[in-house]
């Protein structure tokens, strides 16, 4: 009898039995070289690597290339085998708009970080790390020019009120900043996609959503820190007046015989009052002197008070600027100042001037005020 | 391959009306979320507005749980394999009758969730996004189908649906701990080289993301000029060693024409 050609019911398919053990076997030898020899491995599989569209800068000759053309550093922390960062690399970076907008306007850098150095981090990571503190394995972040040997705070931290967006100023003048309405009419900002805070000005990107967002994102990161910060609504005396000789008891003070400049010029036709001299030194840059420019020179209980007590001049330092700082270093120096922000209280009654480094809340800021008048008013 | 096989997993879904409830609920969910984002936001499409591809894998579970279990609990299977038909091509065909049916619906559905912006721009269906999003979930249908015929095949009834969830469970206590012991080496990393251990780790991590999440994420395929090998040959992997071990395991198993 001619045997049947027909398989039996319980037939054994070799050839995929072979073809699972030889891709399993792969599959092995990929994942366990993957963690244990991933250098070699990295040479078929970085998906961060292959030609990119965006010039890259090495990161030293970045930030010197940045002081010279004041253009931004554009920071890209991308992390290897991660999601976003592959999304981050393949889909944002090798868009036509997106690296052309980088190119144009900004000076990027890449660093890219292996979860699995954490035991020796690489030199340049750890540095940026310690000073910029990113928590997020794919994201971006721009450095203003003037702003280089500045941490992540100061650099997130803005005392523009487009920048900030801050809209209704009726939350600075009660001094409850946090709880009036941002982004609402300056600029069309929207959630995230990703339900991970706003899209609009900052000076972050953290994980990938889209292109577009992205983009919104970069139109705004090489703006950052461009605009001027706020001077607030404290009636500021024009800072020529800070060199002048103070008033004695209740006599009005001249001007006397120091010539003033022209901005001054209507000042030097009338007579000033006696109040006590209240010098103010900020920076254009930073955390605490952006605090103190949103909580005392905007609420209304405190610009009131120096209005009306003092006579107020702002003396504005250009953070990473020496030659506009040059004239006003000389009033630091006078009065020991070597941080920003900071308070001189000067008056002819007062024995030696009242300072105050630094700007921890506006409550110390508002104490340190009145205990500047009362002393005065002891005195006299 | 056996179209006759095929045909019949799909009719037994179809008779199965709370199954037919849960892919209908399964369809209206996003595309209802979908649309209202989308009458509210008339913007561009991009792959944000779109559902993810994890929802290939709800699917493949409504069209996979006790697909080889129900016939061996009823003693269907028996019936089955006394036609001139291998265990082999049986096993293959319901892997790949529910890997098509719930790609399909994947698929459709994908579609369907930007219907109100492809009416205003048809060529819209044609987007990148819409398409990588689309394959990806063709790719994580037959994966994920894979293991889930290969769980039914161990078991009768749908107690491959508990094998599942014990797998899942064993894969979240191991997070718990391995969580646990990275901290302990990120900590000790200057005194110990912890290194090997971590690797380890992370090692059966990957198995465990590569069983229960068979995912090649193509848009980065398609965007830049990348190439990750490693996603593709752990589904070429896991389907073919899944399809061999239920041939192997059904092969070696003894089936009663009486229901369990």
């Amino acid at each position: 009898m001619q045997p049947t050609k027909s398989k039996g019911t319980r037939y054994q398919p070799k050839g995929l039995y072979i073809a699972a053990t030889v891709l399993l076997a792969i599959a092995t030898f990929y994942s366990v070289g993957e963690q244990f020899a991933e250098d070699w491995f990295n040479q078929f599989n970085d998906g961060l690597s292959g030609k990119s569209l965006i010039q890259w800068r090495a990161h030293d000759s970045a930030v010197s290339e940045s002081k010279r053309t004041k253009k931004p550093i554009l920071y890209a922390f991308l992390t290897k085998h991660d999601t976003a960062s592959l999304q981050m690399y393949g889909d944002g970076f090798h868009d036509g708009k997106i690296a052309a907008l980088i190119n144009s306007g900004f000076i990027p850098v890449r660093v890219d970080y292996n979860r699995r150095e954490y035991n020796h981090p690489n030199p340049l990571t750890s540095k940026l790390h310690n000073q910029y503190g990113y928590t997020s394995t794919c994201e971006l972040l721009v450095v203003p020019s003037h702003m280089i040997d500045m941490s992540i705070n100061d650099i997130e931290s803005t005392a523009n009120l487009s920048e900030a967006g801050i809209e209704n100023t009726a939350g600075l003048e009660s001094g409850n900043r946090y709880q009036y309405n941002y982004n609402n009419r300056y600029r069309n900002a929207y959630g995230r996609t990703d339900g991970i805070g706003y899209n609009g000005y900052s000076a972050k990107f953290a994980g990938y959503t889209n292109k577009r967002e992205l983009i919104d994102y970069l139109y705004g990161a090489q703006h950052w820190h461009q605009l001027p910060p706020t001077k607030g609504k404290v009636a500021w005396v024009p800072l020529s007046v800070g060199n002048t000789p103070l008033s004695v008891g209740n006599t009005p003070l001249s001007v006397g015989n120091t010539p003033l400049s022209v901005a001054s010029a209507p000042l030097s036709s009338k007579k000033l009052s006696a109040k006590p001299r209240l010098l103010v030194f900020v920076d254009n840059a930073g955390s605490n002197s952006d605090s103190m420019r949103l909580d005392t020179f905007w609420n209304s209980q405190d610009y009131s008070f120096i209005n009306q007590n003092f006579e107020p001049v702002l003396l504005e330092f250009h953070h990473d600027d020496a030659a506009f700082n040059k004239p006003l270093e000389a009033m630091k120096e006078k009065y020991g100042i070597t941080s920003l922000p900071a308070l001189v209280i000067e008056s002819k009654k007062l024995a030696a001037p009242l300072v105050q480094f630094g700007h921890n809340n506006s409550e110390s800021t508002r104490e340190f005020l009145k205990s500047g008048v009362k002393k005065s008013e002891i005195r006299r | 391959m056996n179209r006759a096989v095929c045909i019949t997993t799909w009719r037994e879904f179809k008779a199965n009306k709370v199954r037919v409830i849960l892919l209908t609920l399964l369809f209206l969910g996003p595309i209802v979320m979908f649309t209202l984002q989308r009458c509210s936001n008339p913007e561009a499409l991009n792959s944000d507005l779109l559902s993810h591809p994890l929802m290939a894998s709800f699917f493949t579970l409504l069209w996979a749980s006790g697909v080889i279990g129900r016939e061996v609990q009823n003693g269907t299977i028996a019936l089955v394999l006394a036609r001139p038909i291998t265990i082999a091509n049986y096993v293959v065909s319901k892997w790949f009758a529910v890997g098509f049916a719930a790609s399909l619906c994947a698929v459709e559905a994908v579609f369907c969730e930007h219907i109100v912006s492809a009416f205003n721009c048809p060529s819209l269906l044609w987007a990148p996004e819409v398409l990588t999003n689309g394959f990806e979930r063709v790719i994580l249908c037959f994966g994920t189908a894979a293991f889930l015929v290969f769980l039914s095949s161990l078991v009768s009834g749908l107690k491959d649906l508990a094998l599942l969830a014990g797998f899942g469970f064993v894969f979240v206590l191991y997070n718990a701990f391995a969580q646990t012991v990275y901290q302990c080496a990120v900590n000790t990393a200057h005194l110990v080289d912890t290194s090997f251990a971590v690797n380890c780790g992370r090692l059966v991590e990957s198995l465990f993301i590569g069983i229960l999440f068979p995912y090649v994420p193509l848009s980065v395929f398609i965007s830049g000029n990348l190439f990750a090998y490693g996603p593709i040959f752990s589904l070429l992997a896991l389907v073919t060693c899944c399809l061999s071990f239920s041939i192997w395991v059904l092969t070696h198993r003894e089936f009663s024409y009486a229901a369990d």
